[in-house]
């Protein structure tokens, strides 16, 4: 079990899209992955609990993985919010 | 109150989505989805928990085909993560544990999977993860109707204007394809999925409009005005005429403006130019977008200043570059503070002539803390976006400023190197040409610089030596003075000379006759405020390149600007 805290980058907080594209890469990995902000947690690869988040710019949230693939998919993940999503024009996913 | 009758009643929200529409009114009634708490024997678990996957695989099935109806990448996005929340694990699991734990049927378990995660969004206090709401409602009627096997039960009458208190993206789509022909929200907001859809398939939408659905009835006519986001009910014959005629140059317009737009940037005969936008604000992000700006030619950077008390903060710096960045493609030409003194530090300095004044790189390289903080700002941004951002250094006037500028920036380089940050760089560093002195030394300037950028606004100030906010000289102050085209010729000149790459960020490229001059004299990057994109293009891609030549040197032999104006009223 891995874990570490990220800060949420975009100006638009985990809204929609990002959470869509947060969860589409999560789930090509086989480790769970938790997300914790404020005492709550949620599946990280549920776009349903990941919006329910309302995560904004700023919050800083704990990213958790558990399995056989944990590093790889927790840099995958942290990487993503790092580059806010990949939104920018020609970036989308 | 006669007179008030005839003309009808008129109701006003917020645009949406431009346009307008006249129509004859539809309430669109969903029905609220009522789940009944219904309970199934025991025994019967795996037949509800099938009803459900099988519902949802056909739910699935409809989100494929619409998002093949419409063919913007921001469309289908949507419409992905609409098929994501369907296919949502937690709901899954929910669903799953409500129906074999506690005995629900298939449509009440995904009702109250649902509503859990739709009250969280709603207690958020957040007001975009609130306005999610209604798609995750969409999803959840939707589905409940296909596992309930329930018809959808509104019959749209084809070419109705639409009137609703929040719309979903499922039913906006499938109505957009039997005909919308507007659609009047008492809800919603501009920055729902409905709005962005109504966007991109030119439905007239307004939001907002208070008691819609009250003071509207089925059958009424209808004018949407989505440009002065007025609603018309029941207007007289004279009114639907003039809102017709509005309609169709609306129409016409915007097809002659996607047309030009659409077409390549080339000269008639064949030789590219390029049309890029002034910044200043995110705000005017959309006008870039909107008329295809290839890049930023300009960005003002004052506004970091003016608004924001901290605003030279390294950090504050980076986000706004960045998130200009982020929205913008192409080249994107950051020009360094360009304010008077006062501006910068807090005491106002009274200056006698403020415009020939403490200004631009001489308050730059006075203030060591501001050009340090922009510079680190603008060089770490740079790594995020290589290639695309250049340097431009305002009000230049010696060769010493410029030689004094680059020493610093190599110093903060070299800085940014040791302590392991990176940057982009081959970023280009030019200077804005707009004191006369740059002209005359153009040669001796080039070897310092990568480009150069051609002010008009200061430059013919600086010319014809006018305050150009002067009212007792407001007349003298012209930017199609032939002594500001002579110069700029001397200019260009100069720049092939010494193979620098040239362009105008000025007013003067945003003036269609004079943007035709200035590619005739062989500049071909011109930046200007996006609206003005459409006209200047429209020209340019008319003339070939000898003849945009030929009309510039004609343009060269006039002694006044009387007879500049009358060679561009005459010309074509």
């Amino acid at each position: 079990m891995i874990r570490q805290q990220v800060t949420i980058k975009n100006q638009a907080g985990l809204h929609a899209r990002p959470s869509a594209t947060l969860v589409k890469v999560a789930s090509k990995y086989q480790s769970e992955f938790s997300i914790y902000l404020n005492g709550y947690r949620v599946n990280g690869k549920s776009i349903l609990g990941v919006m329910t988040l309302a995560a904004e710019f700023g919050a800083e949230l704990d990213f958790e993985f558990e399995g056989v693939d944990e590093k790889e998919a927790m840099e995958a993940v942290v990487n993503l919010v790092n580059n806010k999503f990949q939104l920018h024009e020609d970036q989308n996913i | 109150m006669k007179g008030l009758q005839q003309k009808g009643k008129v109701l006003s929200g917020h645009t949406a989505s431009p346009g307008i529409g006249i129509g004859i009114a539809q309430i669109f009634q969903k029905g609220v989805i009522y789940a009944q708490p219904v309970f199934i024997k025991e025994g019967r678990e795996e037949e509800h928990i099938n009803l459900f996957k099988v519902g949802r695989a056909k739910l699935k099935e409809h989100f494929i085909n619409i998002s093949e109806v419409t063919h913007k990448e921001a469309d289908q996005e949507i419409i992905n993560t609409y098929e994501q929340i369907l296919m949502d694990i937690e709901i899954e699991t929910s669903v799953k544990n409500l129906i074999s734990s506690k005995h629900f049927s298939a449509d009440y378990a995904i009702f109250e999977a649902f509503n859990n995660f739709i009250e969280l969004l709603k207690d958020s206090g957040s007001a975009m993860f609130k306005s999610r709401v209604v798609d995750l409602e969409e999803v959840r009627d939707r589905l409940i109707n296909v596992v309930c096997n329930r018809a959808s039960d509104f019959e749209f009458n084809k070419d109705a204007i639409l009137i609703a208190e929040d719309i979903g993206l499922v039913d906006l789509v499938t109505l957009a394809g039997l005909g919308l022909k507007g659609l009047i929200l008492s809800k919603g907001g501009a920055t729902s999925h409905a709005a962005i859809l109504a966007q991109s398939f030119a439905i007239p939408m307004v939001f907002g409009v208070k008691n819609a659905t009250k003071d509207i009835n089925d059958g009424d006519q209808l004018i949407l005005d989505a440009e002065s986001a007025e609603v018309w009910i029941n207007p007289n014959a004279s009114t639907i005429k003039h809102a017709q005629k509005k309609a169709n140059i609306l129409v016409r317009r915007e097809r002659l403006l996607s047309k030009i737009l659409r077409k390549p940037s080339v000269t008639a005969s064949g030789e590219e130019f390029h049309l890029l936008a002034n910044l200043e604000f995110e705000s005017e992000l959309d006008s870039v977008k909107k008329y295809k700006a290839e890049g930023v030619g300009l960005l003002r950077t004052e506004s970091l200043l003016f608004e924001n008390k901290e605003g030279d903060h390294e950090d504050v710096q980076i986000e706004f570059y960045r998130k200009l960045l982020s929205k913008t493609k192409g080249l994107f030409t950051i020009r360094l503070f360009d304010v008077g003194g006062d501006k910068i530090i807090s005491k106002a300095l009274n200056e006698p002539n403020p415009f020939l004044g403490w200004r631009g790189i001489r308050v730059l390289l006075d203030e060591e803390y501001t050009l340090k903080t922009q510079l680190n700002a603008v060089l770490k941004v740079s790594a995020e976006f290589p290639g695309r951002i250049k340097i431009l250094v305002p009000m230049v006037s010696t060769i010493d400023e410029i030689i004094r500028f680059n020493t610093y920036l190599d110093e903060i380089k070299s800085k940014l190197s040791e302590t392991g940050v990176s940057y982009d760089n081959a970023i280009e560093v030019g200077i804005m040409i707009e004191v006369p002195s740059s002209i005359i030394m153009a040669d001796d300037f080039a070897p310092h610089v990568d480009y150069f950028s051609i002010g008009t606004n200061d430059l013919t100030q600086y010319i014809l030596a006018v305050d150009r906010s002067n009212e007792l000289t407001e007349e003298l102050y012209n930017q199609r003075d032939p002594a500001v085209f002579k110069m700029i010729k001397m200019m260009v000149d100069s720049a092939k000379r010494n193979q620098k790459s040239i362009s105008v960020c000025g007013e003067l490229a945003g003036d269609p006759y004079a943007a035709a001059v200035l590619v005739g004299l062989g500049i071909n990057s011109l930046s200007m405020n996006p609206h003005k994109i459409p006209k200047v293009k429209s020209i340019l891609t008319q003339k070939g390149t000898a003849e945009l030549k030929e009309f510039s040197d004609l343009v060269l032999s006039q002694k006044t600007t009387k007879d500049i104006n009358k060679l561009f009223k005459n010309w074509i």
